[in-house]
């Protein structure tokens, strides 16, 4: 049965706690963004074509589904966001389409569709909401009826939090997967369960070794120790001495200095770590760091800790020869600084002279007396 | 796969490297210690490890861990050098974890501590 979906990617959308500015729909997992994570999924779900809205930054929204055709994407300024969405519906209804997923790109779902479509079809429901249990999911996941354009103005017009008329429920199974990505702890968890192997997401890469994902151009030094399950995103590089142990995700571009220790941390593109640092539990985003045991975010102002790096290779090469120029003079200057060292004490010579020349007791303090340690003196 | 003595002190580590070497030696090696019988494991044992960790890497194979006792387990966290290893609940795990990835042997840890939380 053919099926289209419409995604509403917004650009104000955001993870509570996840640092930086990001919009959800561009949290990049595992080398791809969540929207093209959750078109991949509709693929495979056997969608003939997917409609994404956004008011997010061209270049930002169609990274990774650029050369798709069946993806067709929809740019609007965040006023007319909602307006267009319900005019891409009313363009989509075409012969032989019995159902339109719509959902919004907050969320992450891996659904079996045909059989949403079928409860749809079975119950004759004009729109189908997606339920967890007995609570109405908070990811607001749709099936309507491509002919039920009143139906999709009314969820639009809601902005996909209330439905005209409630159809039969249609209740996700266990074998079916959400992650409603309402905070920093979820997101890291849909990537976590990703690396191992608990939802259909792929890391973007080889596995040059079991549970060791490196994406393409990404430079790990020999003398760097990556302990399974780890990924490198595609042109990372990881410095000799550093290790990267289990749970730990470097996305595209992130470099991470001689020495340091990433452990089941998220280290989001363009984010450079600094030398023998010690990072774990965290989720990293330029000079952003979100402890997830302490719920806090913190911005370091230092590049030596964390720096957001150039997005532009020959911004990047710039920079690097910039903190080589400037590091080479500061040395010769530290070293000219650098105090003589002080000629190693000789033995204390008035000691000696205290204990030889016995008229020196005179010169302390009256009613002081000097005694032998030991002897009967 | 070689078993851990009881013992991981001065001389133990001594005479457990000594055993080790040749396997080190070899050409990529793929190497799983056994822990299940260290009752003692003291700075020199940790320092095998890391000793042999490096000589394996050296020769672009890989070391890991298995069954490690209670006495094991809380000294190479204190040391805080359990991150640097692969480690699995039992031997066979990780010798067949070399030829492809085993996401439930892992995962286990991963499943408990997420019911936990």
């Amino acid at each position: 049965m053919a099926m289209k979906a419409l995604i509403i990617a917004e650009h104000a959308a955001r993870i509570p706690g996840f640092p930086g500015e990001t919009p959800t729909a561009c949290v990049e997992i595992l080398g791809a963004s969540l929207l093209a994570r959750i078109v991949a999924h509709l693929d495979r779900s056997g969608f003939q074509e997917t409609v994404i809205v956004t008011d997010i930054d061209a270049k930002q929204a169609q990274r990774g589904l650029k050369d798709r055709t069946d993806v067709c994407f929809v740019h609007t300024d965040t006023a007319h966001l909602w307006r267009t969405s319900e005019r891409a519906f009313e363009e989509m209804e075409s012969a032989g389409i019995r159902g339109v997923a719509v959902l919004r790109a907050d969320c992450y779902a891996e659904i079996d569709w045909q059989a949403v479509l079928a409860h749809h079809m079975h119950y004759g429901n004009r729109v189908t909401r997606i339920w967890c249990g007995d609570e109405p999911c908070a990811c607001d996941i749709f099936m309507v009826s491509a002919a039920r354009r009143n139906e999709a103005a009314t969820l639009m017009r809601n902005s996909l939090h209330e439905e005209r008329t409630a159809g039969v429920r249609y209740r996700v199974s266990e074998g079916e997967y959400i992650n409603e990505l309402r905070d920093c702890h979820m997101l890291q968890e849909l990537a976590k369960d990703a690396l191992y192997r608990l939802n259909q997401i792929e890391p973007i890469g080889r596995e040059a070794r079991p549970g060791i994902w490196i994406g393409e151009g990404a430079r790990v030094e020999k003398e760097a120790r990556l302990v399974a399950p780890v990924f490198v995103g595609a042109r990372a590089r990881v410095h000799g001495g550093a290790v990267v142990t289990r749970d730990s995700i470097l996305e595209h571009h992130v470099s991470v200095d001689c020495g340091s220790v990433i452990e089941d941390a998220w280290v989001q593109p363009f984010t450079g770590i600094g030398a023998g640092l010690d990072v774990t539990h965290a989720v990293l985003n330029g000079d952003k760091l979100f402890h997830l045991k302490r719920n806090v975010e913190v911005t370091t102002f230092d590049a030596k800790l964390l720096r957001q790096r150039k997005q532009s290779a020959a911004a990047r090469t710039a920079q690097a020869a910039a903190a080589l120029f400037s590091y080479i003079p500061a040395q010769i200057m530290h070293s000219k600084r650098r105090p003589a060292v002080a000629e190693a004490p000789c033995r204390p010579a008035v000691t000696v002279e205290v204990e030889r020349q016995p008229e020196n007791v005179a010169k302390l303090a009256p009613g002081l007396a000097v005694v032998r340690r030991y002897g009967n003196e | 796969m070689k078993r851990m003595p009881e013992r991981m002190n001065n001389s133990g580590a001594k005479n457990f490297l000594a055993d080790v070497q040749p396997l080190l030696n070899a050409d990529r090696p793929q190497v799983v210690f056994d822990l299940s019988q260290v009752q003692q494991l003291d700075v020199a044992g940790v320092e095998v490890l890391l000793h042999c960790m490096r000589q394996v890497m050296r020769r672009d194979g890989d070391l890991k861990l298995a069954a490690l006792s209670d006495q094991a387990a809380i000294v190479l966290e204190m040391t805080r050098t359990e991150r640097l290893f692969e480690i699995y609940k039992t031997s066979t795990d990780a010798v067949r974890s070399f030829s492809s990835f085993l996401p439930n042997t892992l995962r286990r840890s991963y499943v408990e501590s997420r019911i936990a939380a």
